[in-house]
């Protein structure tokens, strides 16, 4: 966990937006003073605090259109990049290749623990879901207060959000939000690691409704690894680095007898001794 | 006891000075700086370090530098490249092999020998050929695949 996840950090935020983002509710009159309010509830120019319970730590819009999803996992070869990225493209309608996913950093992602037993999508997966979903839904409130078009009425296609019966009427996700910040408290489970759960309002798209998931896309990593092109961990070699190995005594329950300092030249190697 | 020793690797020499007992996978990674063959095992059980040399797949974590002796030494980065592929990489690719990829070295570089001197080998003799290689992701299937792919381009 890093210092970014203590609650503490972001009570600060909390105070000054009163923990709720202002909602318009579908079909109902927009003033400019509401359009307004809706830009400053739900986004912000300066990096927010990265909390489980805030949209921006999973999603982000670029100035030019691109999504980051920060994923608090990480990938050894299991294709999350690709699984993670379709899943945050599907959901907010933008083209996969529009999305990056931010992996393998906590400094960059909350913590939605480690990798193991090939589990990725399966514990992590369904939170990117769900905040892309929000992400879109926000969004589209946003664009039904700018365009005057109730949301129910509004589609979204590649990131572009235009009225169903005025295709003159719409607004990119870009403009409305490119490099600025989600404002949005989603409803966090007050969990880490795989549990951990922070659905926004939006229900997430019908599965027979995906256009994107389940498409065979290919990973980016198999060409580098299939012509020796990219390094793994046990390659990286720095100044002065010495060499550990594990060395497992030949009889169960053995302890150390001896604990050699192990530098180099290598003289020492410890020593076992089988039973108490 | 040092001595010095003149290594072909992928066509480039390179002259050591080591152990003669030293494994040749050592010199290949830590004296000439080439990190694609791994370090599995150390036992030649798992097939991660194996390089072709004169063209025979070997385990180059068991074998000592006073075996090798003036072989042409290939790793998988001579095998082929982005530009001239050989059809098992460009069958990894297609099918999408690899999970991690640390394993990748054993079994092209054994499969490369293999589909070199046995032309349109059935699926029973790709198992048998590859039986002694270990991927701990489980991605056999997704390698027979692939193998049969190159097997096929192959001819």
């Amino acid at each position: 966990m890093t210092k970014f996840e203590k609650t503490s950090s972001f009570s600060r935020r909390s105070l000054l937006l009163g923990g709720g983002a202002l909602v318009v509710s579908i079909g109902a009159a927009i003033s400019l003073e509401t359009v307004l309010s809706i830009g400053q509830a739900y986004a912000q120019g300066a990096k927010p605090p990265l909390t489980p319970d805030q949209l921006s730590s999973y999603i982000a819009i670029n100035g030019d259109g691109s999504v980051s999803a920060y994923f608090g996992k990480m990938d050894m070869g299991h294709g999350l990049h690709v699984a993670i990225g379709q899943m945050v493209a599907e959901e907010l309608d933008v083209p996969f290749k529009a999305v990056k996913v931010i992996m393998g950093d906590t400094a960059n992602s909350v913590n939605q623990g480690g990798a193991s037993g090939s589990t990725g999508i399966q514990f992590g997966g369904k939170q990117m879901r769900m905040a892309a979903a929000e992400a879109r839904r926000v969004l589209v409130e946003m664009a039904a207060g700018l365009l005057s078009v109730p949301a129910d009425k509004l589609t979204v296609n590649d990131g572009m959000v235009s009225a169903v019966d005025d295709k003159s009427k719409r607004i990119s996700y870009a403009q409305m939000i490119g490099g600025k910040y989600f404002n949005v408290q989603l409803d966090w489970n007050k969990q880490y690691g795989n549990p951990l759960y922070a659905p926004g309002k939006a229900q997430p798209k019908n599965p027979k409704d995906h256009k994107i998931v389940g498409q065979p896309i290919k990973r980016e990593d198999v060409a580098p690894k299939v012509f020796c092109q990219e390094d793994y961990c046990t390659d990286v070699k720095v100044p002065g680095m010495v060499h550990g190995r594990m060395i497992r005594p030949d009889v169960a329950g053995s302890v150390p007898v001896a604990l050699g300092r192990v530098m180099p030249p290598c003289t020492q190697p410890g020593t076992f001794a089988a039973g108490q | 006891m040092s001595q010095k020793f003149t290594l072909t690797v992928n066509g480039k020499a390179h002259t050591i000075e080591a152990d003669p007992d030293m494994p040749l996978l050592y010199a290949l990674r830590n004296d000439i700086g080439l990190n694609n063959p791994h370090f599995g095992c150390g036992l030649a059980q798992c097939g991660a370090c194996t390089v072709h040399l004169d063209g025979q797949p070997t385990r180059s974590c068991v074998t000592p530098l006073s075996a090798v002796g003036k072989a042409q030494i290939t790793t998988l980065a001579g095998l082929g490249t982005p530009e001239k592929p050989h059809p098992l990489q460009t069958a990894y690719i297609e099918e999408q092999v690899p999970q991690c990829g640390y394993c990748i070295n054993g079994w092209i570089m054994t499969a490369a020998a293999f589909l070199r001197d046995k032309k349109k080998p059935s699926e029973a003799e790709i198992k048998d050929a590859l039986s002694g290689v270990k991927c701990r992701c489980g991605t056999h299937i997704s390698i027979l695949k692939a193998v049969k792919r190159a097997a096929t381009m192959m001819g």
